[in-house]
């Protein structure tokens, strides 16, 4: 009976496969656990150990069992039990337990293993292990980390270089915080570019510590080094986060001294390095590149070492040049151009020439703002004054100011501070001619004009000359020193505090502390900004004096002021700001915690660090004062803009927020993470806010609203546009409300079209000039005139190329898209519809009558004096009407044909906005090709000249700066303010 | 084939012996047997099909059948669930059509229930019972006698449980459903704590069917009853007085938190 049965079953086999009995329960496995016998037991275990999958439910209950043969000394088959817990506890989604027992199991617990359960335990592994580690990084302490667990992601990482899945094993190896496994890697071989740009990647954005960022740094940039053509331009960006200026002027040294391609590359390092607005750190390499050459010098020419040595001790690179010049004549031209780079000449006066030639303002825009507003309202009056400012921010064009003098008149007390400092906008990047150009309302002896125009005037020249400003600074120091009004001095000290900025200059640092001393609250609060700016990003003790002046001041303008210039200091320092931070945010005073939540957003900035974003989390939701809510939300910005894509669902939800400072938070954050993106989610948001019942909230998301547009496609301008123009002529629109739409119209139109925001550099990392305008322009809730800190960010959206006289030669690139696409606006057509608004004026009788006899007798005249002339100007009409006709129907032809189009041809220098970069591409078997790699499509370029012998052709733009006393157009006459106009 | 062999000549040790009454030597055998088990391919939860698949599941069903009927003798019930749970597998997972079931099935099911019911474990024995189909538990004798002393349990009819060991089906059910009588009694007395303050000793006996009076003493000493005067008595009543008062502070806390609530809501 047997064997037919035992037939019967293989029939079965053959025909379906079926299984003649399937295991339903387990329980009869586990009753042989609580056998005496171990060989049982162990046996009992193995089977467990195969249907636990299936049948983990019923072995769960008797986990205890199985727990208690793991902890059985005398029992041989130890590991097996530890392995089968595991399972079952991975199985009952308790991880921790299931990778205890995993590591009790030791060898049997195989890594190599594909099935979800040896996965999830390995990651949790690794997790676990990356979390000690960084623990062990962070506090330094040495961390007891289990060998086991060690052992096991020694293993992962030995497979994955087995496999070659580099890329994972430079994840563990950074996560880790181990150098040696990411050297290992590397050790491993076929550690090509793409691997080592993905780890550099790795490197800037995803490691926490700042300490061991800067370590991983430091070996990426021995890495690159050893590359068979090592990518100097990274290893130089590399070295600038790491502040290392020496290494990198050793690097610029050493390409200058090699063939003429390696110098354009030195020159190409140095436009990068400036592109990252790191003005101190630019300075020292300057100093470094010149003692080295001095050092090269001295060695030659042994007889000339005097003056030499007198020069070495002097900081200050200008000055040293003009000597060496004098000293060796036979010097190298190139070194003297890369000085200039680094020093910013050669790139300001690029970004000037770009901005003055290529403006494409629409004039009638602002023409169209100033008959729609109501000019005794001065809030909207300085607004478009801001606007105009923006508008025509380093194009030098100031013809909208010279034209309205009457107008602008209206503008007093602070109204013209800041009117005057709007002229420092307009004439940003004039190094050489700014205190000529300012000359009319600057401060001088004898004459005493307004307050008002002086220390506006006085805050312009350090708009002009933003951190660089050593030109300016004597001046405007003496000037700070000489001022008796607080007007004049609040003016000296943002001047100031911009022309040094980032200098932590001692000597201004003592005449600013004195200006605050004087405790008077306008003077103390710029001054209070000014010693942030002075020294930004250096994370100096000052704060202690700060801190403790503004607990001792009554003035809560000075207290801000402090606050805000505690939080600049700490700009970018991370961690070593945490002391400072929880100081300002555990303050009892509002103010200073309101400095706290700007602590926190510039200490962290572009760090996306969740210890940040939570601690701003909190305060936006918990703090009792509106301010510091305020802030805190808005801050999120600045730790987001790193990552913009992350920034709108963050704060979707604050922004639905019963709280209108909240609200208005959210707009400015999204406003400065998402600037010049253009993002979608961002803008459905800011549609939400910019319809809000608040008004200042409104004010806010316009404002926000045109930073995110900015450079955008017109297709996606032209609503916001048309929004923008209804605001603005809105008779019954809230005043806060026009005032952001004016801003905005300036803002989206800003230096001629042509510029952008940009908080990162093109190598991502974040840009302090930028950050910190933005962080004192969103200040202007408070105080007016610091809206003005808008046009510091502002940078041109343009692709230069240069060649190797860092001029720029006539070179095309072509757009593979749509002319249309990127075009600039189309100009406004100066409507009726606004005059309209103006009431005729009313005619008397008596007058109409006078007229119309004047104008009798006017036509007796006209009649006597000859009938040919008429004929004349009748020709003249029609001759005139052709040509418009023919001009009409070619530029319709022109129009056609551009729309057809699908790709253009660009010369240098363009306008490129961000979302054309990778449209962009340079034409094959071009004359000029880009030095540093084609991917390259926006800023300074570098250009190789294929032909050199050849007679080239340069773009001369008759710029300002070149031949200043003829071509410059004469400032605005001085205007006089009448206060009884209005 | 070899192993096979030897493995059926263990068994007809084992049974030998356990016909012999001889236990301890039973066990040992039996470990070995199952040992030998352990080898086998073909056993749960591998169920490989090797060529003598049927002839190795019939045998190790066949020595774990004896392992449960050993257990039996030597009145282990631990042992009795071990070798039972092992058996229960080859009951339930072989497919009838693949090997027929085993005769002893029925009643050693039935066995199973007892031990359930001895052991109190009355939502198990109905887990178990539910794997038996309706027609078998009518037509087997086993089945039927085990239900019915469940039912008579669940009555409270326990003069019927005390009479049943006197017809069990099987010589194998007398040692359990002797045991029975003591879960009986058991439940009789915990009726008795609540029912009466005092009971004088000879009721007591009588109520709770003790054969002797040294029974009843005994058994009193170990529920911590008091004999006094030639009565019991029980300790319930100090209990009940503990759980009044605690139910009054409940219901005052309870009260006044329902008041601070609709006063909230308003």
């Amino acid at each position: 009976m047997a064997s037919a049965a035992v037939a019967k079953g293989t029939g079965m086999k053959k025909g379906q496969g079926e299984a003649h009995a399937t295991l339903t329960s387990a329980q009869g496995l586990i009753a042989l656990l609580d056998e005496d016998d171990d060989r049982l037991r162990a046996h009992a275990l193995k089977q467990l150990d195969r249907v636990v999958p299936d049948l983990w439910f019923e072995v769960s209950s008797s986990i205890a069992t199985i727990e208690a043969l793991y902890e059985d000394e005398s029992f041989t088959e130890r590991s097996l039990a530890a392995l089968l817990a595991s399972k079952v506890f991975y199985h009952l989604g308790e991880l921790q337990e299931s990778l205890t027992y995993a590591l009790c199991a030791g060898k049997l617990f195989d890594v190599t293993e594909r099935s979800d359960y040896v996965q999830t335990i390995v990651g949790k592994c690794i997790d676990e292990y990356v979390k000690r580690r960084e623990k062990a990084e962070v506090s330094g302490e040495e961390v007891q980390i289990d060998s086991r667990l060690e052992a096991i992601v020694q293993r992962m990482f030995s497979r994955c270089l087995e496999d070659g899945q580099l890329e994972q094993a430079i994840g563990i190896a950074l996560d880790s915080c181990q150098l040696d496994l990411l050297r290992a890697v590397a050790e491993h071989g076929q550690f090509d570019k793409d691997l080592l740009t993905y780890a550099l990647n790795v490197c800037k954005n995803l490691i926490v510590s700042r300490k061991f960022r800067e370590k991983a740094l430091r070996l990426m940039v021995d890495l690159y080094k050893q590359l068979p053509q090592p990518d100097w331009v990274v290893i130089s960006q590399c070295l600038m986060f790491l502040d290392e200026p020496a290494a990198v002027a050793e690097i610029l040294r050493d390409l200058l001294s090699k063939d003429a391609d390696s110098v354009l590359l030195a020159y190409q390092i140095a436009f990068d390095l400036f592109e990252n607005e790191q003005p101190q750190f630019l300075s020292r390499v300057s100093d470094f590149v010149e003692g080295a050459s001095k050092a090269v010098a001295v060695k030659e020419e042994e007889g000339a070492a005097q003056p030499m040595d007198a020069d070495s001790q002097d900081a200050t690179p200008s000055g040293a040049g003009d000597v060496k010049q004098e000293a060796s004549g036979a010097e190298d031209p190139s070194l003297d151009k890369l000085q200039s780079i680094l020093q910013g000449d050669v790139p300001v006066k690029l970004h000037l020439e770009f901005l003055h030639s290529k403006t494409k303002t629409d004039y009638t825009i602002l023409k169209n703002l100033k008959a729609s507003v109501e000019t005794r309202n001065s809030v909207c009056h300085s607004a478009i004054i801001f606007a105009n400012a923006l508008m025509y921010m380093g194009t030098t064009v100031d013809t909208f100011l010279r034209e309205h003098l009457d107008w602008l008149a209206r503008a007093t007390n602070w109204a013209k501070f800041s009117a005057t400092a709007g002229l420092g906008v307009i004439h940003r990047g004039q190094l050489t001619q700014g205190q000529f150009l300012m000359a009319p309302y600057l401060p001088s002896e004898g004459s005493s004009g307004s307050p008002f125009s002086e220390g506006g005037a006085l805050y312009a020249l350090g708009l002009m000359h933003c951190d660089k400003g050593k030109v300016i600074r004597d001046f405007l120091l003496q000037s700070l020193r000489n001022a008796t009004s607080e007007v004049v001095q609040h003016g000296a000290c943002l001047g100031i505090g911009l022309a040094a900025l980032g200098t932590d200059d001692e000597e201004v640092f003592e005449d600013l502390k004195n200006a605050l001393y004087t405790d008077s609250a306008v003077a103390g609060e710029a001054a209070g900004i000014a010693i942030g700016l002075l020294s930004v990003g250096t994370g100096s003790d000052k704060t202690e004096q700060m801190l403790a002046y503004a607990h001792d001041t009554q003035h809560e303008k000075i207290t801000r002021g402090l606050a805000l210039g505690c939080a600049l200091i700490s700009y970018g320092r991370e961690e070593s700001a945490d002391a400072l931070i929880l100081q300002l945010c555990q303050d009892q005073n509002p103010i200073l915690r309101y400095g706290g939540m700007f602590s926190i957003g510039l200490a962290y900035s572009g760090t996306m660090s969740n210890f940040a974003i939570q601690k701003l989390l909190h305060f936006a939701v918990s703090d009792v004062s509106d301010d510091v809510r305020r802030a805190a939300v808005m801050c999120l910005g600045f730790v987001m803009y790193s990552q913009p894509d992350q920034c709108p669902h963050t704060v979707a939800l604050l922004s639905e927020s019963f709280n209108p400072h909240v609200r208005y938070g959210v707009a400015m954050a999204l406003g400065i993470a998402c600037a010049g993106t253009g993002m979608k989610e961002a803008l459905a948001i800011l549609t939400v806010l910019s319809k809000d019942a608040v008004d200042f909230v409104r004010q806010g998301a316009l404002i926000a609203t045109s930073m995110v547009l900015l450079q955008q496609p017109e297709s996606k301008v032209q609503p916001f546009r048309k929004r923008l123009d209804k605001i603005v002529s809105d008779k019954h629109e809230d005043v806060m409300c026009k005032m952001g739409a004016i801003i905005s119209v300036g803002l989206i139109d800003a230096g001629g079209r042509n510029v952008n925001i940009r908080l990162r550099s093109r190598n991502g990392f974040p840009r302090l000039l930028s950050v910190v305008g933005l962080a004192v322009f969103t200040q202007y809730w408070y105080w007016y005139p610091l809206s003005y800190f808008l046009s510091l960010p502002l940078s041109p959206a343009a692709l230069i190329g240069l060649n190797d006289k860092l001029e720029m030669p006539k070179f095309d690139v072509v757009s593979k898209c749509k002319p249309s696409v990127f075009a600039y606006a189309q100009p406004v057509e100066s409507s009726g519809s606004i005059l309209v608004g103006r009431a005729p004026t009313a005619v008397l009788s008596t007058t109409a009558k006078a007229k119309a006899r004047q104008a009798k007798k006017e036509d007796a005249k006209k009649s006597s004096s000859g009938e040919a002339e008429k004929m004349e100007t009748e020709d003249e009409e029609r001759e005139k009407q052709q040509k418009e006709e023919e001009k009409k129907a070619e530029e319709e032809k022109k129009a056609k044909a551009a729309a057809d189009a699908t790709e253009e041809l660009k010369e240098n220098p363009t306008r490129v906005v961000p979302s054309q970069e990778r449209h962009m591409q340079y034409l094959e078997g071009s004359r000029f090709t880009p030095i540093a790699g084609g991917s390259r499509s926006a800023g300074i370029v570098l250009l190789k000249d294929n032909e050199p012998g050849k007679e080239c052709e340069i773009v001369s733009i008759p710029v300002t700066t070149e031949a200043p006393a003829n071509t410059e157009p004469p400032p605005p006459e001085p205007f006089e303010f009448n206060s009884n106009l209005d | 084939m070899a192993l096979l062999q030897k493995t059926r000549r263990l068994l007809e040790k084992l049974k030998s012996e356990a016909s012999k009454g001889k236990v301890a030597s039973c066990e040992e055998t039996l470990v070995e047997i199952k040992l030998h088990l352990t080898s086998f391919a073909a056993l749960p939860p591998r169920y490989e099909k090797t060529p003598t698949a049927a002839e190795e599941l019939g045998l190790a069903r066949e020595c774990l059948e004896q392992a449960v009927v050993v257990s039996v003798q030597a009145n282990d019930e631990q042992a009795f669930e071990r070798n039972y749970l092992q058996l229960n597998t080859y009951y339930t997972d072989i497919k009838d059509d693949f090997m027929p079931a085993s005769q002893q099935m029925l009643l050693l099911k039935g066995l199973n229930l007892l031990r359930l019911l001895v052991q109190n474990r009355l939502a198990e024995f109905h887990t178990e019972l539910e794997t038996i189909e309706p027609h078998v538990q009518n037509s087997s004798e086993h089945i039927k006698y085990v239900i019915q002393l469940e039912q008579s349990h669940m009555e409270g009819a326990y003069n019927k449980i005390l009479g049943s060991s006197k017809s069990c089906p099987s010589p194998l059910y007398v040692s359990f459903a002797e045991k029975l009588n003591e879960t009986v009694r058991d439940e009789i007395c915990a009726c008795s704590e609540e029912a009466y303050e005092s009971l004088s000793l000879a009721e007591a006996r009588q109520v709770m069917r003790f054969d002797t009076e040294e029974g009843l003493l005994a058994y009193a000493k170990e529920a911590g009853w008091v004999v006094k005067d030639g009565r019991v008595f029980f300790a319930a009543a100090e209990a009940s007085t503990d759980k009044v008062e605690l139910n009054s502070m409940d219901l005052i806390k309870n009260t006044l938190h329902y008041a601070k609530e609709i006063e909230r809501i308003v």
